[in-house]
């Protein structure tokens, strides 16, 4: 493929994921619902990933991980593999939007502690950095503020 | 087929049976294998086409009715590219269809069928006078309607069936046109295009008060 069909293939593949975005089974919709939740545009929040925007969009179009499934991390691990993503900051992001979706209608955007969604984001980095690289560091770190459960 | 096509086949052909099976990334890497190889075939097919708008539009919507119901590709009848082809191709000629013109010269009175609740049933038009200005009318007449539509259905293509519904066209192989079916043995579009015109109707019948567009008579 030369570089112009790579980029009429990403301009595709991002259509894809535009038209996806209101489709809860997506990873699209995740993306979409964070990006909301966040502020960000999709460069940013492939930056903040340590991805690329093409990595980030494949992942877009894939399914949403069940996360009432026994299969949960594999399916999320699978998804990071897929798309080069650090597995606590996928798992950590899928989780928020999951969890702010859940409670938006009972406790605004701020969870009981008065923690913040972005700070839910910022807290699955920081335990990255600190070492963190499993999902269960993830739902751990997470539940330290967390608002789902 | 060459060998070149045969192995596409082969990849897509896992790749849909992954998806079926319910593996997670397989459309995304479905759709990245296939989207380069129906865009080539799409515009070689139609050379004059210089809109690549048109094209991306076509195979991306080929991709994601495909995604939606996978279980529609039969193997036994196509390979899975030709399939997706045949979609995209379907999607690219109802796109270059003068809508327009085709809709706005249909009866002037359709939106009566909108206040009736049996839209299954066709009505008869009238003939426009010769000294109307049929672009007024129509514009006058069905753009609340056709506005109306678009705030219903936000995919174009529940658009198009909607307003196929409202226009009373009641013919299976034009709506199968529009899903990217027509190459589907008839029963088969029958049933397609029976759930989608059901669904259209339902929320046509839900969501529109007949008297709404009163005042447009």
């Amino acid at each position: 493929m030369t570089n112009k069909s790579d980029d009429r293939t990403l301009h595709q593949l991002r259509l894809m994921a535009t038209k996806l975005q209101n489709d809860p089974t997506t990873v699209a919709w995740i993306i979409s619902t964070y990006l909301k939740q966040e502020h960000l545009s999709w460069e940013k929040l492939s930056t903040t990933l340590g991805t690329t925007e093409q990595a980030l969009v494949k992942l877009a179009l894939c399914k949403r991980p069940n996360s009432n499934s026994n299969d949960f991390k594999q399916q999320v691990t699978q998804l990071a593999q897929y798309a080069n993503i650090d597995l606590v900051l996928l798992t950590n992001m899928i989780r928020q939007v999951e969890s702010v979706t859940a409670l938006s209608g009972k406790v605004g955007k701020s969870n009981v502690t008065g923690q913040t969604s972005a700070q839910l984001g910022f807290s699955a980095a920081r335990d990255k950095n600190e070492g963190s690289s499993t999902v269960e560091d993830a739902d751990e770190a997470r539940g330290k503020g967390d608002v789902a459960d | 087929m060459n060998d070149e096509d045969l192995a596409l086949n082969e990849k897509l052909l896992k790749l849909h049976a992954r998806m079926m099976t319910g593996d997670l990334v397989a459309r995304s890497e479905l759709a990245e294998l296939a989207l380069p190889v129906l865009t080539e075939r799409l515009s070689k097919k139609h050379p004059t086409i210089f809109d690549t708008d048109l094209i991306d539009t076509a195979v991306t919507d080929a991709l994601l009715n495909y995604f939606d119901n996978p279980d529609l590709y039969k193997s036994e009848k196509a390979s899975l590219n030709s399939y997706l082809f045949m979609s995209a191709n379907g999607d690219l000629l109802n796109l270059l269809k003068p809508k327009s013109v085709e809709r706005n010269s249909m009866q002037l009175d359709e939106d009566v069928e909108l206040r009736d609740r049996y839209a299954e049933i066709p009505i008869e038009s009238f003939v426009v006078a010769d000294d109307l200005n049929v672009e007024d009318a129509v514009s006058a007449r069905l753009s609340p309607v056709d506005a109306r539509i678009r705030e219903l259905f936000s995919d174009p293509r529940d658009q198009e069936l909607a307003a196929m519904v409202i226009d009373g066209i009641r013919k299976t192989e034009e709506y199968a046109k529009v899903l990217g079916i027509d190459h589907l043995d008839s029963s088969e579009q029958q049933d397609i295009v029976k759930r989608h015109k059901d669904r259209i109707k339902k929320i046509i019948i839900r969501k529109i008060d007949p008297r709404e567009f009163k005042d447009d008579k």
